[in-house]
């Protein structure tokens, strides 16, 4: 979607039937900038492209959001006059937008307008309430005809749906809030929305219902056992679901609060009181984290020692079968080619051991006797070599046995240690965290408190989710007892056979896409993970001492050169940087190729990454709209950078006695 | 002894995919990295405990060629020779293999019984085993 021009009529401050204010750009200006102090309607222009298109959708998240009824935008002066006069009145909003959809490039407009009649009381006031009410979409084609569209969730869906609207139409304090802590939820749910998993998610839904429906029927078309079979897998299967259900709310819940958690710690850590304490209890839980990860090595070095060590539990065939093949061998009965050597020597001096002397050729029976007895031997030789070697292989079996049983035994003294270390840092961790606790302090006192409760509810709900994975394994194993057993009675009962087939279909369906799900969301993650990277790269040029990442549980994360935590650390400028990298990373990932409209993209950042941001912001969409204010944001080094990329700039201006906002487009 | 099939009954198929994992993660509770370490464990305790019992339905888990040469083969020909008390066979892979899947059938079990039915996390249990 790009955006054409849009028309105000006695929207907020916008009086009367304003003239259309021209937003069209092009690949060489993508930009188009309006400037104005604050309270000269900047947001009230945001909020009435995101009216036009959202309609009663956008007026309940006004509701929710800003607590404004869509009747309080209705112009002041406006409405006093037609009250005076008594006359209804309109407020509309008009948008003209370009889409690309499967027909190419066509021109739409989308108009909501609302018809008013103003009511005064009997001391004067005045109210207003709605007459009437329009949405109108028309797409213009391109001989010049207005052809109505239905104005559905379908069409918005395509072209910029409402549930992802929000990260591509969005305000400053937006973009700061992304990367502070406790914000992992709306980051997942950013990237889950933009490439479309909710759909993935609704299918999934979708087969787990039909498997249910299909069991619910063949449970109606069986007979006698088999019957009683069907109804408890189905019983079973609704379990199964309500269970996974239930895991994942879990799982989100405690998402909520470890974000929560790590708000309240970053506002602990910027008590002063707490500073010096927090520090030392963030170094011994940086002591804790690693003594576990050297816990994990060295047991898996324990499980790799011990997999040779526990043969020595059955060591002592191995000593006895050594044993005999060093006695066989002292003996000479093994191996047999010294015999044969033996064989040749008398052949070469033609007299028997026995004393007998004989002619070593063929023919003589003393050499034809002794050569058939060689030749049976030598057909035993390869083995009794073998036996020689597999002697040698015990010897060293034993000798590596051993040494193992003695490294596992060190490893083992090894872990002890690690534990004794893991539980005094534990211990003095709690400490910290009571004497945390009793300071006298009434912020950190309530703050500790909140924490308390929060971390008191995470223990309840590790609990419960074990208790639940639990469960969800043993139903897995009946679900698939039973349905070995209902298949075995379904094949005597034919119609019932055919339900299972379909029920099982789906069911295997719905696991695949579950799969599929949990893959396509890790890929997801770590795709806008690598542009959030790249992004930042661009937008601060000191960064390279900082290694971006988006963690498995959503936290935007920042990491120093020594790998430490370090998004507390991030000036304001710069972890708006990170937020607004995060955001062009969505915008790139999406595919929808969506206009950016930024409500004072650098109302907070510090003055120091203006530059580098201004530098970058042409390029981050084909159509980016900016809401500026005057000096702060519109300034000697933003301005050289963004005017060029520019095809039009807007000078608000507002007036406080008639209370209106008027345009001037500066060329 | 290359390129044989490794058996086991089919109804210790479970025991085995509960006990064995992948990876690093986890250690504690699965002792055991591969199926041919609870094959050898198992085979060692059913020689222990004197526990040769015949597979009745069989299932290939793992080929011959994963055995560690220098002491997993040696071991297998040890348990061969505990069972027959003569070096004839000792160089017939198959049969030795089969007399180190009995020992594994019947030792199976005492490797649940003291590894995963002991209270504790079954490696340390693994290591109290073998270093007592």
């Amino acid at each position: 979607m790009k955006l054409q021009r849009i028309e105000i009529e006695n929207f907020a401050s916008y009086y009367g039937k304003n003239a259309p204010i021209h937003l069209e750009t092009d690949s060489k200006k993508p930009l188009v900038i309006f400037i104005g102090g604050t309270g000269f309607g900047k947001t009230s222009l945001f909020d009435a492209i995101n009216w036009s298109l959202y309609g009663e959708e956008y007026e309940n998240d006004l509701l929710k959001v800003k607590e404004r009824s869509i009747v309080d935008y209705l112009n002041e002066t406006a409405l006093s006059e037609a009250a005076n006069d008594n006359d209804r009145l309109n407020m509309s909003v008009t948008l003209y937008f370009e889409h690309d959809g499967d027909n190419g490039v066509r021109e739409y407009y989308i108009k909501q307008s609302l018809l008013l009649q103003p009511k005064k009381d009997k001391k004067g006031n005045v109210s207003v309430e709605i007459v009437d009410r329009n949405h109108n979409l028309k797409e213009i084609t391109p001989q010049g005809d207005h052809e109505t569209i239905p104005y559905t969730r379908t069409f918005l869906d395509e072209i910029l749906p409402n549930n992802v609207k929000s990260y591509f139409l969005f305000d400053g304090d937006r973009i700061h809030n992304l990367a502070k802590p406790g914000n992992s939820q709306e980051v997942q749910d950013a990237i889950y929305r933009v490439v479309d998993l909710e759909i993935v998610r609704n299918a999934c839904e979708h087969l787990q219902e039909t498997a249910l429906w299909y069991g619910r029927r063949a449970a109606k078309s069986a007979k006698g056992e088999l019957s009683e079979v069907e109804n408890a897998y189905s019983e079973e299967l609704k379990f199964r679901n309500d269970l996974k259900t239930k895991i994942s709310d879990i799982k989100r819940e405690r998402q909520a609060i470890k974000d929560q958690i790590e708000l309240i710690d970053a506002k602990l850590k910027d008590l002063p009181e707490t500073k010096a304490l927090q520090e030392r209890k963030n170094q011994l839980n940086k002591e804790l984290t690693q003594n576990i990860e050297n816990q994990k090595v060295l047991k898996n070095q324990m499980r790799e020692e011990a997999s040779k060590a526990f043969l020595g539990l059955a060591n002592a065939p191995l000593i006895e079968l050594r044993d005999l093949l060093k006695e066989k061998r002292a003996k000479g009965e093994i191996p047999k080619h010294i015999r044969e050597t033996f064989f040749q020597d008398l052949f070469d001096q033609e007299e028997c051991i026995c004393g007998t002397e004989f002619n070593a050729k063929e023919g003589d029976p003393v050499y034809d006797t002794l050569m058939t007895r060689l030749e049976s031997e030598k057909n035993r030789s390869a083995e009794e070599d073998q036996l020689i070697d597999l002697y040698h292989i015990l010897n060293n079996a034993e000798v590596i046995i051993n040494h193992s049983k003695e490294e596992l035994t060190i490893k083992e003294d090894g872990i002890i240690e690690l534990e004794k270390e893991e539980k005094s840092l534990l211990y003095q961790i709690q400490e910290i965290d009571s004497e945390l606790g009793e300071l006298p302090v009434e912020d950190v006192k309530v703050l500790w408190d909140q924490r308390k409760e929060r971390k008191d509810r995470d223990d309840e709900l590790i609990a419960e989710l074990t208790t639940k994975q639990d469960e969800q394994k043993n139903t897995e194993k009946k679900l698939k007892e039973l349905d070995d057993e209902r298949k075995a009675l379904g094949k005597k009962q034919q119609e019932a056979g055919a339900q299972h087939l379909r029920s099982e279909l789906a069911k295997q369906s719905a696991d695949i896409l579950n799969t599929l799900y949990d893959d396509f969301a890790e890929k997801s993650r770590k795709t806008v993970e690598d542009l959030t990277i790249e992004e930042f790269k661009e937008f601060v040029i000191s960064s390279s001492g900082y290694q971006v990442a988006l963690s498995e549980d959503y936290s935007l994360e920042v990491l120093d050169s020594n790998g430490n935590r370090a998004l507390q650390r991030l000036s304001m400028g710069q972890s708006q940087c990170l937020s607004l990298a995060f955001i062009t990373a969505i915008s790139r990932v999406s595919r929808k190729n969506p206009p950016l409209v930024i409500d004072m993209p650098f109302s907070r950042l510090d003055h120091s990454v203006h530059a580098a941001v201004s530098q970058r912001l042409p390029k981050l969409a084909e159509q980016t709209i900016l809401f500026l204010i005057p000096e702060v944001e519109w300034n000697k080094t933003t301005q050289p950078n963004l005017s060029k990329y520019a095809k039009h700039v807007y000078e608000m201006h507002f007036d406080e006695t008639m209370r209106q906002t008027t345009l001037t487009e500066v060329k | 002894m290359k390129n044989l099939r490794v058996y086991i009954d089919k109804d210790k198929h479970e025991t085995y995919e509960k006990l064995v994992k992948r990876g690093s993660e986890n250690p504690d509770h699965f002792p055991f990295q591969t199926m041919k370490d609870l094959f050898m464990l198992s085979a060692c305790l059913g020689y222990k405990y004197d526990a040769y019992e015949e597979i009745g339905s069989s299932k290939d888990i793992f080929s011959s060629d994963v055995f560690d040469e220098k002491v997993d083969i040696p071991m297998i020909i040890s348990l061969a020779f505990a069972k027959e008390k003569t070096l004839m066979n000792l160089l017939n892979g198959r049969k030795v293999l089969d007399v180190a899947q009995g020992y594994a059938n019947g030792g199976i079990g005492y490797v649940v019984e003291e590894i995963i039915n002991n209270p504790g996390k079954p490696l340390n249990n693994l290591v109290e085993m073998i270093i007592d």
